[in-house]
């Protein structure tokens, strides 16, 4: 009998005092009826291993007790959903100025290996604070029962409309066609074919790159409003055009970052202006080369986002069903 | 008008995991079932290990794991009453259906008809409807 002994006060350590003894004693009636029942049947006493597998049959004792507790959670099955969709975010809005922070740092030809390290430890530091001020606030919400997904008061009509998010919104679209016509017509009349600009307004005088850059920009103006005139007539992600919106991105972004790397505003006067609101747009252009590079990589990486974002979103072979 | 729907073709569940699948609503419609059991059975006054037996002999098997918190819950909502005796030289703890515990019981019993009554109606409506 000891070794029932040894489990009654096992499964007793686990319950509270209210309710301790009395579980334990109707725990222990029950575990020896089962023991004579199994020595009626076999006409002798059980050994401390037939003993020892009765009581395993029943459990840990931590899990024996757990059945009397009212369940708790730290955060409840309503409240769950919307914890992770927090967390999600928390965890987006962390990785942000990491990314910055990373791209500066390579931009102003740091050593990409000692900024990662620096930026990782401190991101993983603020990722994981950020992650327990949230599960502080959500278990103290749980306690406290003050669950707003359990509340009445929501309306079915304030719901938002499904999207789609395969589809192209035929504005856009029409804002991209708009646009390089725009620049086509800018450059048919000749206004992209120099890079100094002289007014009664003032004084412009821009990189010599400005010119060909110019060019590949109509170049890729040209092949972007093909693709948005098939993606306003058939309004639908695929793959393919997944990755011409990517690769014409990917264009703009070297071209920008070509112009800007060589320091895009030479010279600027505004007539009636003193020199230095018109010589701050020169400081700017200056502080943009000194950075090209970042903004390189900021860009190609939002690029990257967005384009992994659409695959992701991709729907798979639609099928059309009348009803 | 159109909408889309996205079918999931062929997919063969293995038995193994089928019997799984079973095993487990097979446990989920039992455990509503078991407090009709475990009412009906206390409507003679019982303590835990025989009540075990009785349902066991009966068909309705459950571990004393599952039997004891729910025999403490029944009586904490006023449905059973407990009370410990002595019996073959050991205190025991006896439980009954209170008066409550009755009209409760009375009105799930009804209940369940009810749902076997609704689900056979639904079989043979599918059936005619093919």
């Amino acid at each position: 009998m000891n070794l029932v002994e040894r489990y009654i006060e096992a499964v007793k350590f686990w319950l509270p005092k209210d309710i301790r003894d009395d579980v334990a004693a109707e725990l222990a009636d029950d575990i020896r009826s089962e023991i004579e029942e199994a020595e009626r049947v076999k006409g002798r006493k059980l050994t401390d291993d037939e003993v020892a597998a009765i009581l395993k049959a029943r459990g840990r004792p931590m899990l024996v007790a757990s059945r009397y507790l009212p369940r708790r959670w730290l955060i409840g099955p309503e409240l769950f959903p919307l914890y992770v969709l927090v967390l999600k975010i928390v965890a987006l809005v962390s990785l942000i100025p990491v990314a910055v922070l990373f791209v500066s740092a390579v931009g102003a030809h740091q050593n990409i290996g000692d900024a990662s390290l620096d930026l990782w430890g401190q991101s993983w530091n603020n990722l994981w604070s950020a992650f327990a001020v949230v599960t502080v606030i959500f278990a103290v919400i749980e306690r406290q029962g003050m669950n707003p997904a359990s509340l009445d008061k929501w309306n079915p009509k304030t719901l938002r409309p499904v999207a789609d998010r395969s589809r192209i919104p035929r504005s856009t679209s029409i804002g991209d066609i708009i646009g390089n016509l725009i620049l086509l017509a800018l450059f048919a009349a000749g206004y992209l074919s120099h890079n100094v600009y002289t007014s009664p307004l003032g004084h412009l005088t821009l990189s010599p790159v400005w010119v060909p850059f110019c060019q590949i920009s109509v170049a890729i103006g040209i092949v972007e409003i093909a693709l948005s005139a098939s993606n306003l007539f058939t309004p639908y992600w695929t793959l393919a055009r997944i990755f011409a919106r990517a690769l014409i991105d990917l264009g703009k972004t070297g071209a920008f970052t070509w112009l800007i790397s060589t320091n895009m505003v030479r010279e600027v006067s505004v007539a009636g202006l003193p020199v230095p609101p018109a010589g701050s747009l020169s400081s700017a252009s200056v502080i943009l080369m000194q950075h090209a590079s970042a903004i390189a990589g900021l860009l190609v990486i939002v690029i990257a986002a967005h384009l992994i974002w659409r695959v992701f979103h991709l729907k798979p072979a639609r099928m059309a069903v009348a009803t | 008008m159109y909408h889309t729907v996205y079918v999931k073709q062929g997919k063969t569940v293995p038995d193994q995991e089928l019997q799984a699948i079973f095993e487990n609503l097979r446990l989920e419609l039992r455990r509503g079932s078991l407090i009709l059991a475990v009412l009906a059975a206390l409507r003679r006054e019982q303590y835990g290990y025989t009540l075990r037996k009785t349902l066991q002999e009966h068909g309705m098997a459950i571990d004393e794991g599952t039997l004891y918190p729910l025999l403490r819950r029944l009586e904490m909502q006023g449905l059973l009453v407990s009370e410990w005796r002595e019996e073959d030289k050991r205190n025991k703890r006896f439980y009954r259906l209170s008066q409550a515990g009755a009209e409760v019981f009375a009105r799930l019993v009804a209940e369940w008809r009810g749902i076997g009554d609704a689900i056979e109606q639904i079989k043979e409506a599918g059936h005619e409807s093919r």
